[in-house]
């Protein structure tokens, strides 16, 4: 039998030697009061009547004081009870039975409810452990329940470790923790955390620490660490291990659920976020938009119900407006393209492209744009289907070349090439123009960058949403002038690469 | 072809209304009008149109949803107006049953044209014409027989197949989800890459510059169309 646990002492109970004092004192009293009636109780019924004491005190107190309660009835009994009085000795045999058999049941009486309680102080102790960690609201209140509980149960030191969001290994310990922690005692921990197995003193595995240090061991992976240090320096014995155990399982499952309750809450947070965002955006979106609509489509109205007499000079005017609107739609679209990479909500959808169409797609945007332009698209065989988001990449591509058709002069040569790199496609834009001045090179990514001088007519948007573009596909841009004249776009993008069945 | 149709129009901005009223009244259209969603799904079960234009962004109910419903039932032509970098919801838009769509800003005579080629291949369909001629491309759906400049070009079964249904929805925009649900099977939904690949090979066999497609269109981020060259 082990008694070794530090008792669970409950609130309002009483410290041990008081508790001797008190339990003596009661036998003393008892046999007092015994004494004056023994002439009419006769001395075997004192000593059922001692007996029940003893056995109504082990209820009450803990098993030192009550030996000792039981230690004194008996001798009590035998001194002042049992003929011949004033003496330990007894007279018949039948007497000596008796006072064996009083002190037999005693001891027994004490150490059967002394386990009981033992088992019934363990299953309250879980017993709180659980309530405190279910009503236990955030990790942090899991972790101080946890320490407070192994701390009063086992009357030991605790340090706790947690694990950062999705797993990463600690490095601090939980400020709730009570023992100090020292880069010894980390290092132990940390050696538990990615080991999942104990380790720390009275363990064969790195034995150096002051503490014994158990995994906290989740169905994904490990959330913490938790060590313990007996006040009394001893060792954990196996029937504290065990219930050290199960506190530790209770705190993992606790732990756990409040791991996920705060994944889900961030994941709500965002999505709400997200769909707030796109409310906004298309809303804005829209009310930029359908102003844009309604001025070309009347002015398009306007030039088919217009007398023809006079349709060339309206042409032309209505021919400006189109202009316009349409530098203004570009306009709305580069900030709203830059709004939404600087919010960080430009992650792209990803799907097979061929590179091709993409070219295609932008090239036919600027028709107009580049019609005194020759532009010359040269893909290599090998660059098949390749995982893009084509919406993102045909705006960059109509962006770089919507600045060609500016920044050079009529009848220069733009040329567009693409090849695969293992698995990074490769695509290269460059004119036979006048290339850029060299000290704007660093600068030609930047918002609002505009190179001094240069006609009016842009933004200065273009280049810095082609760049986030890129870089939302974990790509890089770089521009440069080629020595033999004129400016290079080089656009690299590491992508899935479609494998043609052979 | 008669342009005596029908026309309900859904859209909550009056300008955008008044302005379209407008341009389908000049071009021959009887045009109904209709701010909100609610109001459109009311007119359309109690009145007759033969073709719907239906703004996306409606205040009171989502335009997908109000797509949605009239597709239960309505088989006429359904043309969306929308905004642009909404690829997602122009998908889902024709993944839900519109016909066509247009972004705004865009030019009248492009409306005219989607909303014609619309209605042409809503009445059309139930003509069982079988042999196409697009350009030089003469297709023979029943003798399985593609011509181009009168020489035969072979195809795979597979790539038929895909030319068929482009043939079939001429001038309509098509997704890959579409594409991939009627010539793979619903299984092969998600397998973006075979519509892709299967194209280029058509285009490589039917187009006269297959880097410049003029037939087998591609719909940024969307699908494909197959320019019936009008």
């Amino acid at each position: 039998m082990n008694y070794s646990f530090a008792t669970y002492t409950k609130p309002g109970s009483r410290p041990v030697p008081v508790q001797y004092a008190i339990a003596v004192g009661i036998i003393i009293a008892i046999s007092l009061l015994l004494s004056l009636s023994s002439h009419y109780l006769g001395y075997q019924a004192v000593s059922l009547i001692l007996l029940f004491v003893v056995a109504i005190l082990s209820l009450r107190f803990e098993i030192g004081p009550v030996l000792a309660a039981a230690g004194a009835s008996a001798v009590i009994w035998n001194f002042f009870f049992i003929p011949p009085h004033f003496t330990l000795a007894i007279a018949s045999a039948q007497d000596g039975l008796l006072f064996f058999t009083y002190f037999v049941i005693a001891a027994i009486t004490v150490t059967l409810t002394s386990r009981i309680r033992t088992r019934e102080n363990r299953a309250m102790a879980l017993f709180t452990l659980t309530k405190q960690l279910i009503d236990a609201k955030t990790q942090d209140e899991v972790a101080r329940a946890a320490v407070n509980n192994i701390g009063s149960f086992f009357n030991a030191e605790v340090l706790l470790y947690l694990s950062e969001h999705d797993g990463d290994v600690f490095t601090h310990p939980h400020p709730a923790s009570t023992l100090h922690a020292d880069p010894k005692e980390y290092s132990v921990a940390s050696w538990v955390y990615w080991n999942e197995k104990k380790a720390g003193k009275f363990i064969d595995r790195l034995p150096f620490s002051v503490a014994t240090y158990y995994p906290i061991s989740g169905p994904r992976y490990p959330l913490g660490v938790l060590g313990i240090r007996l006040k009394s320096d001893k060792q954990v014995s196996p029937e504290q291990e065990t219930l050290l155990q199960n506190f530790i399982g209770q705190i993992a499952s606790a732990l756990e659920r409040e791991q996920l309750n705060e994944l889900s809450n961030r994941t709500t947070v965002y999505m709400e976020s997200e769909r707030l965002y796109k409310t906004l955006f298309n809303s804005i979106s829209h009310e930029l938009r359908t102003p844009l609509a309604a001025i070309l489509n009347a002015a398009e109205g306007l030039q088919s119900s217009l007398p023809a007499a006079n349709n060339s000079q309206h042409n032309d005017l209505v021919g400006e407006i189109h202009t316009a609107v349409e530098r203004l739609n570009r306009l709305v679209e580069n900030l709203l393209d830059m709004t939404r990479i600087e919010s960080g909500h430009c992650a792209p959808s990803l799907d097979w492209c061929d590179i091709r169409d993409i070219i295609n797609a932008s090239l036919k945007k600027l028709e107009k744009e580049l019609k005194h332009h020759t532009v010359i698209v040269s893909i290599a065989d090998d660059v098949t289907l390749v995982k893009l988001d084509f919406g993102l990449m045909e705006q960059a591509f109509t962006n770089l070349l919507h600045n060609a058709s500016i920044y050079t002069p009529a009848g220069t040569t733009v040329t567009i090439e693409s090849k695969i790199e293992r698995s990074t496609i490769i695509i290269t834009i460059h004119d036979n123009g006048p290339g850029f001045p060299p000290e704007t090179l660093p600068k030609i990514f930047d918002k609002f960058f505009r190179i001094p001088g240069s006609k009016t007519g842009g933004s200065g948007l273009g280049l810095s949403i082609v760049r986030g573009y890129v870089e939302a596909h974990k790509g890089m841009i770089t521009a440069a002038n080629v020595p033999t004249g004129g400016a290079q776009f080089q656009l690299r993008i590491p992508a899935e690469i479609h494998q043609p069945e052979q | 072809m008669s342009t005596s149709a029908d026309i309900l129009v859904i859209d909550d901005e009056i300008q955008m209304r008044r302005l379209l009223r407008s341009t389908l009244e000049s071009a021959g259209y009887t045009v109904t009008l209709a701010e909100t969603g609610k109001d459109g799904m009311r007119l359309a079960t109690s009145e007759r149109f033969d073709g719907i234009i239906l703004d996306l962004g409606l205040p009171d109910i989502d335009g997908i949803d109000v797509l949605k419903e009239l597709r239960r039932w309505a088989q006429y032509p359904i043309l969306i107006l929308s905004v642009r970098a909404s690829e997602q919801e122009i998908v889902a838009a024709l993944d839900a049953g519109a016909n066509d769509y247009l972004t705004k800003p865009f030019r009248t005579e492009e409306l005219l044209a989607r909303l014609r080629s619309a209605l042409r291949l809503f009445n059309t369909t139930a003509s069982r014409e079988t042999v196409f001629t697009v350009g030089a491309i003469t297709i023979d759906l029943d003798a399985h027989l593609v011509r181009k400049h009168n020489e035969i070009v072979k195809l795979t079964p597979t790539e038929f197949s895909l030319l068929a249904l482009f043939v079939r929805n001429a001038g309509k925009v098509l997704t890959h989800k579409y594409i991939l649900q009627q010539v793979w099977g619903p299984k092969y939904e998600e397998q973006s890459q075979y519509s892709r690949v299967y194209v280029g090979q058509l285009r490589k066999k039917l187009e006269d510059d297959p880097n410049n497609p003029a037939v087998f269109l591609t719909e940024s981020g969307i699908g494909y169309r197959f320019s019936a060259g009008d």
